[in-house]
């Protein structure tokens, strides 16, 4: 751990003067949030299998002889589970002669100290959720790591951009010809009206969220102004929520952290869009309570261990709604 | 100034003249067809489909070649297959600047 500043500020001693964790201030932290847009399914199995059944043609003009027409088709469907962990180590002793003494004690077993209650609830695991959200579930694209060597942020999981493009590319899901996302508001606004008119008549009136950059929402919100020149139709909440209801559909534009870059680190402008029960997310062990560390106690240093399974995807992809984003 | 036995004589002056010109002749000449080659070279280069292309649907407009990156496309409610893509549905998809084509040399 790196307390050189408070060394230099406040000395290489430990004073109380009434500082406690109350004291030790935070910038906000990314949450892991886009874990809503999906269905949640615990479960052991690395591999989450199931088959989508659909049924041609069956019906016909009646005749006396027995003309059959119509088959049953069944479609297995497959979405995996990536194994993500987090090796932590840190010396406690580190603080206690300093300003931050006072999560250090006078027990002698350093996993007990203050500091690793606050080590773990405090910073280790909003910034797992936040790597999670920002790196991985999103833009994450998998690669084997090289042994010994810790992999690189975005390489733990294929992520919803990744999954998205491999079902586009396998012709499973069909874009919708949109072109580029219009940086004017107003522009904006009839981008996303054509989105909701390309979708089939049957799905086009079912409650869907329409998962994108947090950027459109807002812009969303301005060109709507903009174009129809009022607010009629909107609720308080559209405003000052950081979703918005589209107008005359039954879709609600709602922005993800996780989808506000791609990959490669250059803003994203792919969205999608389907019923969230299409939408699968798998886990095994992620739940970051005590019982899912593993505190080890090494010389004078403690080792903070853990790790879980996570994936995503979708059941039926030909429900899934996308721009033709890259 | 009287001539030294080192300077060469007018007549072996001439004759280096005319192998150096003869040498430089040669030169230009195998420059040109090198030239040529990496001409051939270049235009077959430029009409080779990358093998991440090969795969692809690749389409012209305009005088610009471009493949298609997914293989069907949602266009205006009409689920289209990039093999059956129209010159007028192309042209929408350049115009539009999708990313579902994307331009080759």
């Amino acid at each position: 751990m790196t307390i050189t500043e408070v060394i230099t500020a406040f000395g290489a001693y430990y004073l109380n003067h009434g500082q406690n964790t109350a004291s030790i201030r935070k910038k906000l932290i990314q949450g892991f949030e886009s874990h809503q847009a999906f269905t949640h399914i615990v479960t052991d199995e690395h591999r989450w299998r199931a088959s989508v059944a659909q049924h041609t043609r069956i019906l016909q003009p009646f005749q006396i002889q027995f003309t059959p027409t119509g088959t049953s088709e069944f479609t297995p469907v497959e979405i995996q589970q990536y194994h993500l962990k987090a090796d932590l180590i840190e010396t406690p002793d580190t603080i206690e002669a300093s300003w931050l003494g006072f999560l250090s004690s006078n027990d002698v077993k350093r996993t007990e100290w203050p500091f690793i209650r606050y080590w773990m609830e405090q910073l280790v695991v909003p910034k797992i959720n936040e790597d999670l959200e920002l790196n991985e579930f999103g833009r994450g694209i998998y690669a084997a790591p090289t042994p010994g060597t810790a992999g690189a942020a975005g390489t733990g999981m294929n992520g919803i951009l990744k999954v998205i493009a491999d079902h586009v590319t396998a012709g499973k899901i069909t874009p919708i010809v949109l072109g580029a996302v219009p940086t004017t508001p107003a522009d904006f606004v009839t981008y996303i009206e054509s989105f909701h008119a390309a979708i089939p008549l049957l799905y086009r009136h079912v409650p869907m969220n329409v998962y994108v950059p947090q950027d459109y929402v807002l812009r969303y919100k301005r060109g709507f102004r903009i174009k129809y020149g009022t607010n009629s139709g909107f609720s308080e909440n559209d405003f000052k929520n950081s979703t918005v209801k589209v107008l005359d559909t039954n879709l609600t534009l709602v922005g993800l952290a996780s989808l506000n870059l791609k990959a490669n680190g250059s803003a994203n402008d792919r969205f999608f869009c389907t019923p969230k029960s299409n939408a699968i997310m798998l886990s095994k062990r992620l739940g970051h309570k005590d019982g899912t560390f593993d505190i080890q106690a090494v010389d004078r240093s403690v080792k903070l261990l853990t790790d879980f399974w996570i994936g995503l995807g979708f059941v039926i992809p030909q429900l899934v709604w996308v721009n033709d984003g890259a | 100034m009287s001539k030294t036995s080192s300077e060469p004589t007018i007549d072996e002056l001439k004759d280096q003249l005319a192998k150096s010109k003869a040498d430089f002749e040669k030169v230009n000449s195998d420059l040109k067809e090198a030239k040529s080659i990496i001409k051939d070279q270049e235009k077959a280069l430029s009409e080779a489909v990358p093998a991440s292309e090969a795969a692809s649907v690749i389409v012209s407009h305009k005088g610009k070649r471009y493949a298609f990156t997914a293989p069907s496309f949602n266009l205006d409610g009409a689920i289209v297959n990039a093999s059956d893509a129209t010159k007028e549905q192309i042209a929408i998809l350049v115009e539009r600047k999708s990313s579902l084509l994307r331009e080759i040399s």
